[in-house]
This record gives C-alpha cells, structure tokens and sequence, in this order.
C-alpha cells in the first residue's frame, strides 16, 4: 500500500513541471548555425567523386609515362652525327689519301 | 508552404511563437537545459532547410514535435550507445556517472518540493526504450490526445495505446525496484 503510494507520487510528480522561457537568443543561434552550415558546405564543394577521378586519371597518367618509357629503344650515341656524315660521304676515318673514288 | 529563405523577419517571428512549445517539449525529454536548447536550435535549422518536409497534413505544431522526438530520440539512443561504450566506467567511473546521472535539478520549472520525487522519475523514464518514453511524455506530462501522438510518432492510435500500456507497466515495475533500492 506505502509501495503503491509512493510509486504514484512519483509518476504525478511528473505532471507539476512549470513550463519555461526558452533562451531569448535562441533565433540568433538558430541564424548564426545556418550561417555555419551554408559556410561548410561552400567550402566542401569540390564532389568526393571528381577527387577519385582526377586521382585516378594522375595515377594512369603516370603509369603510363612510365611504361613507354621502358619499353623505348635506347637510340645509340651520336645517332643524329652519324646520320650526317653517312649523307655526306663521310667515313669514320680522317685519312684523305685513302679516300675512295670508285664509286 | 513554409519557406523562410527570403523573409528573415517571417522565419524569426516564427522561432519566437514556436520556440517554448518545442523548447518545454524537449527538455522534458532529454533533461538536461544545454541538450534541449541545442536540439531546439537544430529543430529550427530543419524548419529552414527542409520546408518541403511539411505538407499541410497536420499542423505546424505536430510537424514541429515530430522533428522535436526524432532528434530526442537519436539523442537519447546516442546517449546509451555513449553509456554502453563507457563500460570502461571500471577504469573511470566519474566519467560515467556524468552521463548517467540525469541533471533533473537542473530542470528550471521543477518545484522545489518536487525536485527529489521528478529526480526519481527522470532516472525511471531514462530506463524506458525510447518510444515508450516518448509516448508516456506526450501523453503524462504534455496531455496529447493519442490521435495527437500517433499524428507524432507516425504510428497507429492502436499502437500509440498498446505502447502507452508497455510504458506504463515498465514505469511501474522499474519504480517498484527503486523503491525497495530506497528502502534498504
């Protein structure tokens, strides 16, 4: 019965609560969190999915720069040199009395 | 429709008129002044964001409890994963006691002769799974019709009755434990 008592006391306590002033500032807040929020979102702009391309699209690149280049043929020394003096005649010697005229 | 982007003045007259319903709401829920206006400032920063979630089927006043509960109970159900994950209250318990401990006397329009027996309440409402307590708030302390909860909670008024008994039984079975705890 005390038990019985008690426990309803407590439950109709719940029911004396004053209502309250919420904070007078409370439309300041509320306006100066939006303005955070929109200032968040401004600077996050950039989309999750354009960093993953251009990521994707670096790391491709420079794979592929990287396996032209070792499959490349070394071209030899002096290439360009030797190029010049076989169109002109030149031989790999300087000596002028060995010169061949035959042709 | 509501839609406060280009009436700064409109959205603040309607904060003013809406703000102590939602307010008084929310601190019955979630009991501590520094939760309940954080989460009345985020019911408003929904109002602004979301207009379109409104549609004209209830009132604006339901429409504001529903996003008011929703944002108690994500809060709450953080609260007791926070709880849980303060098992380590073994190495620590002072740190536990500040999130278990509800801040009842903190409560600005409790009575002061009602302050200990609202104490024991909280601490009994807080043990209630989220919708329960939900429901015997609206129902107990804001004297909502059950139409009105269902309209709230978004559930039938057969269920807000079977909930209703659930929390009902629960608050009576957890207060009986407590008090043979007070007793000894």
């Amino acid at each position: 019965m005390k038990k019985e008592k008690w426990i309803d006391d407590i439950i109709r306590s719940g029911k004396n609560i004053q209502p309250v002033e919420a904070n007078p500032f409370l439309a300041t807040r509320v306006e100066a969190k939006l303005h955070l929020l929109s200032e968040k979102v401004t600077s996050s702009q950039i989309p999750i999915r354009w960093v993953y391309a251009s990521a994707f699209a670096m790391m491709a690149l420079l794979i592929i720069n990287v396996v032209l280049w070792n499959h490349s043929t070394p071209s030899p020394k002096n290439a360009g040199i030797q190029q010049v003096m076989q169109e002109y005649g030149w031989g790999g010697n300087n000596d002028l009395y060995t010169m061949n005229f035959s042709k | 429709m509501l839609n406060f982007r280009d009436d700064a003045t409109a959205f603040r007259n309607f904060i003013s008129a809406h703000q102590n319903r939602v307010y008084n709401l929310v601190l019955k829920m979630v009991q501590y002044v520094h939760d309940a206006e954080e989460i009345t400032q985020d019911v408003f920063v929904d109002v602004y964001r979301k207009p379109e979630a409104f549609r004209g089927e209830a009132t604006i006043t339901t429409w504001l409890y529903r996003i008011a509960m929703n944002k108690c109970i994500d809060h709450l159900r953080k609260k007791q994963r926070q709880n849980r994950r303060f098992l380590s209250a073994f190495f620590s318990p002072a740190t536990d006691d500040v999130h278990t401990e509800p801040s009842h006397s903190m409560h600005p329009g409790v009575l002061a002769e009602d302050r200990e027996k609202l104490s024991i309440l909280f601490k009994a409402l807080n043990q209630l799974p989220p919708n329960q307590h939900m429901s015997w708030v609206l129902s107990e302390m804001e004297n909502l019709s059950y139409k009105e909860i269902s309209e709230i909670m978004h559930v039938s008024v057969s269920s807000v009755e079977s909930l209703l008994f659930r929390a009902r039984t629960n608050l009576k079975k957890i207060l009986s434990r407590m008090y043979k705890e007070e007793k000894l």
